[in-house]
């Protein structure tokens, strides 16, 4: 009996000891719970769990009040209402997120919400399936993060370079952005100008769309950040010759040298030049013409003044004449020259000793008051020059040097 | 470098030569050696060069022409270049190459004239 007693406190002693450690357990699982709780709520994203089939809503923490502007109750009792807020536009994308959740395990989708006050949000939902150790789906859990900030940032970038980018279509001028010659980008006018498409262009080595000549040039420019308008030829895709004027800028972007270049199209501009260094050269032309007045005789009018130019091809024509006509005698008239400075009178004196070199005579006529006066003045010095004021008196000079007089 | 054969032709009492077209510095002092002692033993009253065939003319050449035409002078005998191109002459100008008191002409018949003339 005395034994049976003692056993039977042993063994109340034991059960009071494991109530007690039941009690520490069951204590330190609600401290845990308390953490969790804590920490759930602390979260910004919204954290949520609900049965496997959908239909049942699990839980939800405090940050689904901050993101979507309801209780959280509200979700607690209807498993569907998360899908209720989705902003209409975005619906499908939304609905897409819990379709075939179950066979996928994960889905990731962006969309907009409406909140009570109006407000819209952009949040980005995923889903993921929890499974039991059979490998059976025991639930799902879910994280929305509010990323409104983000998608309106980008929106903002989006929109600066899409206005970036109609500014340079809008642009007459074609424009490429490269690096080291690599195309990054091109507006249309650029493409068109070339006869390609923007995206054949992108990507590619735009130093290889200028004739080798221009490639060397442009090589330099881009070395140096030369950034002054300069001239070089394009190879269409046609294989024809563009003749463009580039001026590039270097920029600093993002640790990059980037360079934008701007091409502007001047087959007008050389047409025209084209057009004028003709027609001067036509003016030169009929400006000095060489009449021979008699067998042995040339003579030259000059009309207007006489710049390196001009006097490089008057003294070429000039000596050619005398060569060509067999001439002894050259008659330079000077009436039609309006003034004479040291230049003029310098080309003038080059001139007449070139044409004494090959064995013609010169005699200069047309020497008026004025221009005999400015000669003094200027210290230039014709003394060995046959000169006369008039070309009549300047012809019977020829005539007597033909006749083998002087 | 050996020169270029440089021939000297007398006609009557006037001496002839004709000018390679790319005369070297060696061809023209060699030219001026036998220019000389032709003189000398024809007692010849003229000297025509003829340079038609000259295309570039250097300040070596011009010198040696004009020193030519000087010691011609001095041994009695007048120096006429003949036949010099438009560019050589344009060149020569703008070079401020000049050939001394040597005489030019259009070609070597106008300058045996001018020697004729005499």
């Amino acid at each position: 009996m005395a034994e049976a007693l003692a056993e039977c406190r042993r063994r109340i002693a034991e059960l009071e000891s494991s109530k007690a450690r039941l009690e520490e357990a069951k204590e330190a699982t609600g401290r845990n719970a308390e953490l969790l709780q804590h920490l759930l709520g602390a979260l910004e994203d919204v954290v949520w769990a609900a049965s496997a089939d959908g239909t049942e809503s699990l839980y939800i923490n405090e940050a689904a009040e901050r993101l979507y502007g309801r209780p959280r109750a509200a979700f607690l009792e209807d498993p569907d209402l998360w899908q209720k807020v989705v902003h209409p536009e975005d619906y499908e994308q939304a609905a897409g997120s819990s379709e075939n959740l179950l066979e996928k395990g994960a889905t990731k989708v962006d969309y907009r919400i409406l909140r009570p006050d109006g407000e819209v949000r952009w949040v980005r939902d995923r889903k993921y399936v929890v499974y039991d150790q059979d490998g059976r789906p025991l639930r799902v859990v879910g994280i929305a993060s509010d990323i409104t900030d983000q998608k309106e940032t980008q929106e903002a970038l989006r929109e600066s370079e899409e206005k970036a980018r109609r500014l340079s279509e809008a642009a007459f001028e074609g424009i490429v952005i490269h690096e080291q010659g690599k195309v990054l980008e091109v507006n249309q006018v650029f493409a068109k100008m070339l006869g390609y498409e923007s995206s054949e262009l992108i990507g590619t080595d735009g130093l290889a769309l200028l004739t080798p000549e221009s490639r060397e040039l442009a090589a330099e420019h881009i070395a140096s950040g030369y950034e002054k308008p300069y001239e070089a030829v394009m190879i269409r895709k046609d294989g024809s010759r563009l003749p463009v004027e580039l001026l590039g800028k270097t920029i600093e972007y993002g640790g990059r040298s980037l360079r934008v270049t701007a091409i502007r199209d001047i087959r007008t501009r050389k047409r025209r030049e084209e057009t004028i260094r003709r027609q001067a050269d036509e003016i030169l032309e009929i400006s000095t013409p060489i009449l021979q007045i008699q067998e042995g005789v040339i003579v030259t009018p000059l009309i207007g003044t006489l710049d390196n130019e001009r006097s490089q091809r008057f003294a070429e024509e000039l000596l050619t004449a005398v060569v060509e006509t067999g001439s002894e005698v050259v008659l330079i008239d000077i009436t039609g020259v309006p003034t004479i400075d040291t230049v003029t009178a310098q080309h003038l004196i080059e001139t007449i000793n070139a044409v004494r070199l090959l064995g013609a005579r010169v005699v200069l006529t047309g020497v008026r008051a004025a221009i005999a006066q400015s000669l003094v003045h200027l210290g230039i010095d014709l003394s060995d020059i046959v000169t006369r004021s008039s070309l009549a008196a300047g012809l019977r000079v020829a005539l007597e040097m033909m006749a083998g007089g002087i | 470098v050996a020169a270029e054969n440089v021939s000297v032709v007398k006609v009557r009492n006037v001496l002839m030569v004709t000018v390679p077209s790319g005369p070297d510095d060696a061809t023209v002092s060699e030219l001026q050696e036998q220019v000389l002692h032709a003189m000398a033993d024809h007692e010849a009253k003229g000297l025509i060069l003829d340079i038609s065939a000259v295309e570039i003319l250097d300040s070596f050449f011009a010198r040696t022409v004009a020193e030519t035409a000087q010691m011609v002078g001095l041994m009695g005998g007048e120096t006429v270049i003949a036949g010099m191109r438009p560019s050589v002459a344009i060149t020569a100008t703008q070079l401020g190459l000049t050939l001394g008191r040597a005489r030019t002409a259009l070609d070597v018949e106008r300058g045996l004239d001018m020697l004729g003339g005499l």
